[in-house]
């Protein structure tokens, strides 16, 4: 029902998600935002079960803010990656798991971009490339098909566009906007939202 | 002294509770009393069956509502003894006077039929709204009661009017043990002899979710959207459990606080239940930090509450309709036309909200006054404030977890039919005419279509001066008049295509 998507260029990431809030077969909202926005260079995109999602992110949002009060310096990617992979998986095997999937995308000093894909069993992975929600089955391949390590801005926005194409051609779900944001060492810049031109 | 022992437990039927009092009630009083406590307006419960019905919808399991603050529950007719009777008066005078009778004669079912419970929520929604408001009790107030209530139940009386009330230790542990669906046996703290008396299962010593007596069905249909005049709420009146109508005039959109109204949808005694919890704790951080707390936080506030239910039977889905008004606002920004308030100043728990609705209709020279005002002390605040908003703002709350901030929201089994009627028209620009025929009409064609509303319609009208209530239309009416009009413009149309 929901998808996201992120794409990991030499010095950026580009991320996209749908806009569609929905409870059984109504779309509630054509306008909701499901990037949580951890610290000025890094991004939490999460989906899944309806109050996990905002319940889980806002848990994982508050504590980064907290670490960096604390301790005077921000967490990098890839430990704010891991320390919401172990709240996951320590949750998992609780009486009260969350069912939610991520990718938490964000711009290091020093390792540069970085994009890692977590799921809801609490495995993670850093990926040059990720997608959740049906329309990755749709997506991936066409990712795997384009996508090369030193893509330029521009081209990584015409991959993403291709992959929002199919998924209007085949996915069985009407998803008629995303959100678009872009992570560089400037920090998070929101691009044009992708929406469904009528053909 | 017995006539004036009111302090009895109300007439429920048993909880269960761990905590400071340890009496349960044994005796299982229905006859058409679903809840009620001596403070029986803590549920807003009325005597009379029908109104009992209105309110609480439909008869969800009596052991199920008793989430509540243990001092609420404490049965405090004793209320009057410490000098609370002015307030108290018209609800503890009543009803102990029915309790007063069941003690001497328990096995007449007292004479509560008739109901001293005058006014309810249908009659006088002001004054309705305006009693709720004594029901926050200070902290010393329910000390004192909680004492009273202990020595009373030490005094000795006999056993037959010394109720055992097991009070529900409010969310005092992990709230996981509370209603969530768990292998072990959650039995920390709780007397064997709770067990023992208590027929059925609770969420909070059981092993699992309660089973339900039969299968709820959560049929509504209730609408709210914004326009240009304020936030319109509205909802059909329709009880209904498992295919029967248990009420047909129930009310589905409740007051929350003269600024702030909710929809409520799924269960209605869990949506009524939450609804006072949060009118309570809106009320408390208004005292607290004298300032009202916005709808947003109203919604995210209610959303924690109902997070450690998820999971559980709990289904609680409402849209927070309010009108913000005005925080006061930085003097760093211009605000053109927005109402600002002059109250931050003053911790005074009235005023604020007093005051607003005072500013809240004239903006333009309130600004330039406040500002002057207030200027120096605004200017601390600047720094600190965040963009304020005021205005009216609409809030979809779900207990599953779900908080979404829009303008137009139809929850129920009923809402894809309103939906379809409300997406064609609302807009906007809309009068506040406008805007309610199509809120009824909405209404009206889901309740059309769906078995699960119907009855009436209530329509509710949120502006910066409060919330409206347009009176209750039966739809039924709505029904014959559409039938009416098609008739016409049959004939009318036979007329033109002969003539």
């Amino acid at each position: 029902m929901e998808y996201l998507i992120g794409i990991q260029g030499p010095d950026y990431v580009l991320v996209a998600a749908d806009n569609v809030a929905a409870s059984s077969i109504i779309q509630m909202k054509h306008d909701y935002d499901k990037m949580f926005k951890l610290s000025e260079k890094i991004l939490l995109l999460c989906v899944g079960e309806a109050g996990d999602t905002v319940q889980f992110a806002e848990y994982i949002q508050k504590n980064v803010q907290l670490y960096k009060m604390r301790n005077g310096y921000e967490l990098s990617p890839s430990a704010a990656a891991n320390f919401t992979r172990k709240n996951l998986a320590d949750y998992l095997r609780s009486r009260t798991p969350y069912h939610v999937n991520l990718l938490l995308a964000g711009h290091d000093e020093s390792d540069g971009p970085g994009l890692f894909y977590m799921d809801y069993m609490a495995s993670l992975a850093k990926a040059p490339f990720a997608a959740h929600g049906y329309g990755a089955f749709l997506t991936l391949s066409i990712l795997d098909r384009y996508y090369r390590p030193d893509l330029s801005r521009d081209e990584a926005v015409e991959l993403l566009k291709k992959c929002v194409e199919e998924l209007n051609k085949r996915f069985i779900l009407n998803l008629p906007s995303f959100n678009v944001r872009l992570i560089d060492r400037d920090g998070i810049h929101d691009m044009e939202k992708i929406t469904l031109t009528a053909k | 002294m017995k006539g004036r022992n009111r302090r009895t437990t109300p007439k429920r039927s048993p909880v269960l509770a761990r905590g400071n009092f340890s009496r349960s009630t044994t005796s299982v009083q229905k006859h058409g009393i679903l809840k009620t406590h001596s403070k029986c307006h803590v549920l807003g419960v009325c005597r009379a069956p029908v109104d009992q019905a209105a309110v609480m919808g439909h008869g969800r399991r009596q052991s199920e509502q008793h989430l509540l603050d243990p001092e609420r529950l404490s049965t405090t007719s004793t209320a009057s003894r410490h000098g609370l009777e002015h307030r108290y008066r018209t609800r503890t005078t009543e009803p102990s006077a029915t309790l007063s009778g069941t003690e001497s004669n328990p096995m007449k079912l007292s004479g509560a039929a008739s109901s001293p419970w005058v006014e309810t929520p249908r009659n006088a929604d002001a004054a309705w709204v305006k009693k709720r408001s004594f029901l926050w009790l200070s902290d010393t107030c329910r000390l004192r009661l909680r004492q009273t209530a202990h020595t009373l139940q030490n005094a000795g009386l006999p056993d037959i009017l010394v109720w055992q009330v097991q009070e529900a230790g409010y969310l005092d542990e992990s709230p996981i043990q509370f209603g969530q669906i768990s292998t072990m046996q959650s039995s920390s703290g709780i007397p064997s002899q709770e067990t023992s008396s208590l027929p059925e299962s609770l969420p909070f010593t059981s092993s699992q979710a309660v089973p339900l007596p039969f299968p709820m069905a959560h049929g509504t249909t209730t609408l709210a959207f914004m326009f240009q005049g304020g936030v319109l709420a509205a909802a059909d009146t329709r009880s209904s459990c498992s295919g029967l109508v248990a009420c047909p005039a129930s009310q589905k959109i409740l007051p929350i606080h003269s600024h702030l109204v909710g929809t409520t949808s799924g269960t209605s005694a869990d949506c009524a239940l939450w609804k006072r919890i949060l009118s309570r704790e809106l009320r408390l951080y208004q005292l607290r930090y004298g300032r009202r707390l916005s709808t947003r936080g109203a919604a995210k506030l209610l959303s924690h509450m109902l997070h450690p239910f998820k999971g559980t039977e709990l289904c609680v889905a409402a849209t927070l309709c309010g009108w913000d008004g005005g925080e006061p606002d930085d003097g760093c920004r211009d605000h053109e036309g927005s109402e600002m308030e002059h109250g931050e100043g003053r911790e005074t728990t009235k005023t604020p909200k007093a005051h607003l609705e005072k500013t809240a209709g004239a903006s333009g020279e309130k600004v330039s006054v406040s500002k002057t005002q207030s200027s120096s002390f605004t200017k601390q605040q600047c720094s600190r404030r965040k963009i304020s908003f005021s205005g009216p703002s609409l809030f979809y709350v779900c207990s599953d977890g779900t908080r979404l901030e829009g303008s137009l929201f139809s929850v129920g089994s009923g809402s894809p039919y309103a939906y379809s009627i409300l997406d064609q028209g609302v807009q906007w620009g809309l009068t506040v005419e406008e805007a309610t025929s199509i809120a009824r009409e909405a209404v009206y064609r889901a309740t059309h279509r769906d078995a699960y509303s119907g009855n009436s319609v209530d329509v509710y009208h949120v502006t910066s001066k409060g919330w409206t209530r347009r009176t209750r239309e039966d739809l039924k009416e709505e029904y014959y008049r559409e039938k009416e009009r098609q008739r016409l413009e049959r004939e009318r149309r036979g007329k033109t295509l002969s003539g």
